[in-house]
Order: structure tokens, then sequence, then C-alpha cells
């Protein structure tokens, strides 16, 4: 479902040129739950940036269900990530104004699945994240794990192909970060969902299947590829 | 929806700011609503006591005594005229036709002991003035002009200028058509005291009868036939048809508002006044709105960044920071509206003091000592919706500003 060909990433111009990527060949299948770890600086945010169709490549193709992302306009990257990309970050990054209910019906809104029935999605994946006594709760009145649970559940609403998590458990403590990890391998089994992790959190790594080491721009390690 | 239910609650984040904002916005359209309403009123007012006690709806005379008098000059005998019946019939064809009545305006001189003041002499027939002017129920003592009788009715000014009270004795003293001068004697029959500081103080009535004879013309003779309408603001029109049928060069066909173009202006200042300092305050709550918006955005930088990457597309972004902009404007204009309301009732139920604004009598202005506001519920539509464009075009360019961030860049922005 994803496929990336010798894709390189470049910031800056002239003499302040950083490379962040150097050549990337990397091939997803759908249903794969990997880990690209590696230290900070090497490149793991900026690969799920091209991922995830926020970013172009400078040189190479990324190419998403057949469609790159490098000859698409703003407007069409944007259709792409509405309809086939999740996204959960460290931050959480959820809307303060709205419930943890109406954050998660939001997603559904945006991808234009109308109707009766996203109310009642978004209430049975929130419940099966374990937040269904917290449905009317704003993101203040949470914990840390709360909110990422609802930002998984945001993610996982609208039935993407491809979850994208950038850092999930940064922010969480140990047991937090088990339990959310657990609910995402449980989403993965059940929905067959692509999932995609950046880290550098050795117990994120545990619970991969694939594992990506990635060092100074390159993939240094594949391991696990189906 | 959502997008209308996160920028209403948006409007709720910075609770302090939204009500700073807002509170300017309520102010230009308080002052507005008030200032609007003040004008009316004092225009209606205004346009009211000329047209009740002085110039009617419409007039018609030579055009060389309009000249005259618009020079300050002695009023000419010479430039009067006998209504003809097809002129007549014209007049009462007119759309909201009243009444009409025939005055002879002269210029004369009030002698009472040994004082003497420049007056305007009001020839009158009393028997079709009182279908075109109020002055007759302004009476507050004596008698008011009755045909074939002498005396004459002045204003209460007039009357305290020379201590003059209902039976005493006055002279006129003016020159006739053959230029040479006369004199009518007699008592005071009455006295009036009307919201119109120029008829109080520089008008004498006579009776028309007594008056033609004394100048040696003939007893139809006038210099003005003066028409009332049902409706002031059918008077334009009305005087424009009337001037293409019986204009020309020997008639003239005047409105209310070419007789008091002084007014007219007056009220067009008035209104210019109003809408600079109405755009003064609302360039200021623009600059508020766009630095509003422009710290929202700052704020809000993640946020935008992570609904780009769910979707959501620039113009939908957009138009979060667009409601948002117009909520503020619809909170200061529901406010401004409000109070501006009740400042409005105010002025129209309870009225103010006329001196607390200015010297409309010094200015020449016919105005009694109240003003009263007017409703204009239209304006309160208007000034709202402007309020509320006004906000959302302040905040289009930052909106854009804000909308077109890079998503890498706004989701790593700390």
């Amino acid at each position: 479902m994803l496929e990336l060909q010798g894709v390189k990433k470049t910031y800056g111009k002239g003499g302040l040129e950083v490379q962040a990527l150097r050549g990337i060949d990397l091939q997803i299948e759908e249903g794969e739950f990997s880990t690209v770890f590696g230290p900070s600086g090497s490149g793991k945010t900026t690969l799920l940036n091209l991922i995830g169709a926020l970013d172009r490549a400078t040189e190479g193709t990324v190419k998403l269900n057949g469609n790159s992302t490098g000859e698409m306009r703003k407007n069409q990257l944007a259709l792409l990530r509405r309809d086939n990309i999740g996204f959960i970050f460290q931050d959480f990054n959820l809307i303060p104004v709205l419930t943890a209910f109406e954050n998660v019906e939001f997603a559904l809104k945006i991808a234009r699945k109308n109707g009766k029935t996203t109310g009642e999605k978004a209430r049975k994946i929130l419940e099966r994240v374990g937040l269904g006594e917290k449905l009317h709760r704003r993101p203040g009145e949470l914990s840390g794990g709360q909110k990422q649970r609802v930002a998984i559940a945001r993610a996982l609403v609208k039935e993407p192909r491809l979850i994208l998590a950038d850092e999930p458990t940064a922010n969480l403590d140990s047991d937090t970060s088990r339990e959310v990890l657990e609910i995402m391998v449980q989403m993965n089994e059940e929905l067959n969902t692509t999932f995609i992790f950046s880290t550098h959190d050795p117990r994120v790594m545990e619970y991969a299947r694939r594992l990506l080491e990635i060092k100074d721009g390159r993939i240094t390690r594949d391991e696990g590829r189906v | 929806m959502y997008l209308l239910r996160i920028s209403f609650r948006n409007l709720f984040r910075r609770k302090g700011r939204t009500l700073i904002i807002s509170s300017i916005l309520a102010l230009a359209v308080v002052f507005f609503l008030f200032m609007e309403s003040l004008m009316i009123g004092l225009m209606d007012i205004t346009f009211a006591n000329i047209t009740d006690f002085e110039t009617p709806h419409v007039e018609i005379g030579r055009q060389e005594f309009f000249q005259e008098e618009e020079k300050g000059n002695i009023l000419p005998l010479e430039e009067n005229f006998i209504p003809d019946e097809t002129i007549l019939a014209v007049v009462e064809e007119r759309e909201g036709f009243v009444a009409w009545t025939g005055v002879l305006d002269f210029s004369g001189e009030f002698i009472a002991g040994r004082h003497q003041y420049p007056v305007r002499v009001r020839a009158i027939n009393p028997d079709t003035f009182p279908g075109v002017f109020k002055n007759e129920e302004y009476l507050v003592q004596g008698e008011f002009i009755a045909a074939g009788e002498p005396g004459i009715v002045i204003g209460k000014q007039l009357a305290e200028f020379f201590d003059l009270e209902v039976g005493d004795y006055y002279t006129l003293r003016f020159q006739d058509i053959d230029r040479s001068f006369n004199t009518m004697q007699g008592e005071v029959r009455g006295l009036i005291s009307v919201p119109h500081p120029e008829m109080n103080l520089g008008t004498v009535f006579v009776a028309r009868d007594q008056a033609n004879a004394a100048l040696g013309l003939d007893e139809n003779k006038i210099s003005r036939l003066m028409v009332r309408l049902e409706d002031r603001g059918l008077a334009p029109e009305q005087a424009g048809q009337l001037e293409e049928k019986i204009g020309g060069e020997a008639l003239q066909v005047r409105s209310y508002r070419e007789a008091a173009e002084f007014l007219v202006s007056l009220e067009a200042w008035g209104f210019i006044e109003t809408y600079f300092i109405l755009a003064l305050f609302l360039v200021v709550g623009a600059i508020g709105i766009i630095s509003a918006v422009v710290l929202a955005a700052l704020e809000r930088v993640k946020e935008i960044g992570m609904m780009k990457a769910m979707g959501l597309k620039e113009r939908e972004i957009v138009g979060v920071f667009l409601l948002e902009a117009a909520g503020m404007g619809a909170v200061g204009g529901l406010l401004g509206c409000v109070l501006g309301g009740g400042i409005v009732f105010w002025l129209a139920e309870v009225g103010m003091r006329m001196e607390v604004l200015l010297d409309m009598e010094g200015l020449g202005v016919p105005m009694g000592d109240m003003i009263y506001g007017a409703w204009n519920p239209l304006s309160f539509i208007l000034i709202f919706g402007f309020v509320v464009v006004v906000a959302v075009i302040s905040s289009l360019f930052p909106s854009y500003w804000a909308a077109r961030k890079d998503p890498v860049e706004a989701l790593q922005y700390r």
C-alpha cells in the first residue's frame, strides 16, 4: 500500500542545507505494525511526514495506494490524508474546545461521513478505548493517557487504511504507554489497519512486528519484514 | 456545523479579549444609533417647525422675490402675483394635497415706544392660513388675526423685547408700492409662542386685506402661494411636478428643502460627521479584530496543523477564523444595539435639553428647548450587519495567513 523509492528530503537553501533523508527505499504492506526508531534528529519524523502526505520529498517518489504524493496539489493531498490516513501525535493535538466525543465525531465530519451513524460510531470507538464514561469531558479535564486514547479513537474512527503515530507514548508513563499500545495492537488485529510508529522508546519496539532503524537519514536495519 | 461550533466556543476561549473587541464595536454601534436618532429627531423637529410655522411644504412665488429674500434685501412689493384658477387647479390636483393659502410678505420696522426693530410682516388670509400653518394653535394671549379687522399678532419674544402686552399700541412703518413711507397703527391683538425663534421675534402677522390696502396693492395680490401636503416626504417630488407645469420665467416653485438650504446642508454635515466618527470607531475595532485573529492563530498553530493533517482544506480553516470574527462582530453589534436601543428609547421618550448640545438659536436653527430622538428600526439592522461585515472583512487577511501555515511546521511549533 505504501512505496518509497530513492526518497531524499533537504531543508534550507544554499550553505544552510540540512539533509534529513538521504535516500529511502521502503515498502509497507497492508496490516503491518511497524516501528521506525532511531536517535533524535535521525529523520524519523521527516519520514512520517512524507508518508503522511504532510510534506513533499525533494527527490524520489512516495506512493500511497498508487498515488504519487509529489505530483499532487495541496487540496488533493488534503483529501488523500482525509480519506486514507489517521494521525496520532505525542502532544495529542486535540481541539480543546470540543469534548472527547466531539473531537472524534469531528474527524468523521471532516471525512464527510455524515448521517445518523456518526455519533454512534464515535461513541463505540471511545467505548472501545475505554472512555465510555468520559465522552463529554473536554481535553483539559482528561489525563495524558486519556487524551492519547481520544487521539487514537479520533484516528481510527474514520477507518483509515494507515495510521501514523509520531512518538505516541513520549508523554505517557509506562503503565499508560502499555495500555495505549495494547489498544493499538488490538485495533491493528481487529481492523487490519496499517500502523507505522516513530519512537526511540524500547518498550514500543517490543510491540512492533517490523522494526525499521534509521540513522543519519538512511534505513540501516529492517527486521521482521512481511 | 462543527466549524461553527468550534468558532463559537473559541469566542469564549479568551473571554477578556472577545469582550474588549466586542465592547469597542458596541461603542461604535451605540454612538451611531445615538447620533443618528439625534440627527433624525433634530432634523424632524427642525423641518416640522419650518413647515408648520414659516415655510410650507411647497411654495410658489416670483423668482425675483425669492432672490431678493435670499440676499437679505428689502422684500420687493412689485414682485407679487394673483394666482389664477389654472394654477390653483394644478395645485389642488397634487398627490397628498391638503390646503393652500396666499401670503403677502413685506419688510417693515416695528415701533413701540422709543424702540424700533426690523421685521418681516406676514399679511395673511385668516380663513385659509390655519389650513397650512399652526401658528394660531400657539396663541398664548389675546386673539388671532381676523379678516377686516385691524391689529397685529406678534411673537412672545418680540413682545418681551418691547415689553408689550395684548392691547398695547404699536406702529408698523414700511414703504408702499409707490415707495412712499406709510404706517399701520393699532393694538396688539394676540401673542403667539412657537418653537421657532425667528417667528417669535422677527415676524409680525396682519390681516391681508388691511395690509394690501395700506400698501396700495390689489387685495388678491400675494407674494407666495403656500401649499400643505399630507406628508413632508412628498414635497420635493410634488414641487418638481408643479415646477414643470406652472414654473417658468415668471413663477418659481420650491419645496421646503430648497427654501431651507442652510438646514439641508446642516443635516448633510451632521450625517457626514456621524459616519466619520463611526468609521474611526470601526477602524479601531477592525485593528482589534486583526490582532485578535493573529494572536488566536499564533496560539492555535498546532491545532491548525492538526486540522490540516486531518484533511481540512485551507478555506475551511479560514472559515473557522472568519466565523469567529463574525461572532465578535455579532456580540459587539448585539451589545451595541441593546445599549443603543436603551439610549434611543430615552432620547425618544424623555428627550434632552438642546442647550446641552449647542446654541441652536444662536445658529438661527428653528428649534425649541427640547429635542427628541427618532426611532429608525432599519438603522439597528443595518448597523448590526455592517459591524459583522467589517469584522469579517478585517479578519480575512489574518485568517488566510493562519490557514496557509505549512502543516509540518505548524505541528512542530513550540
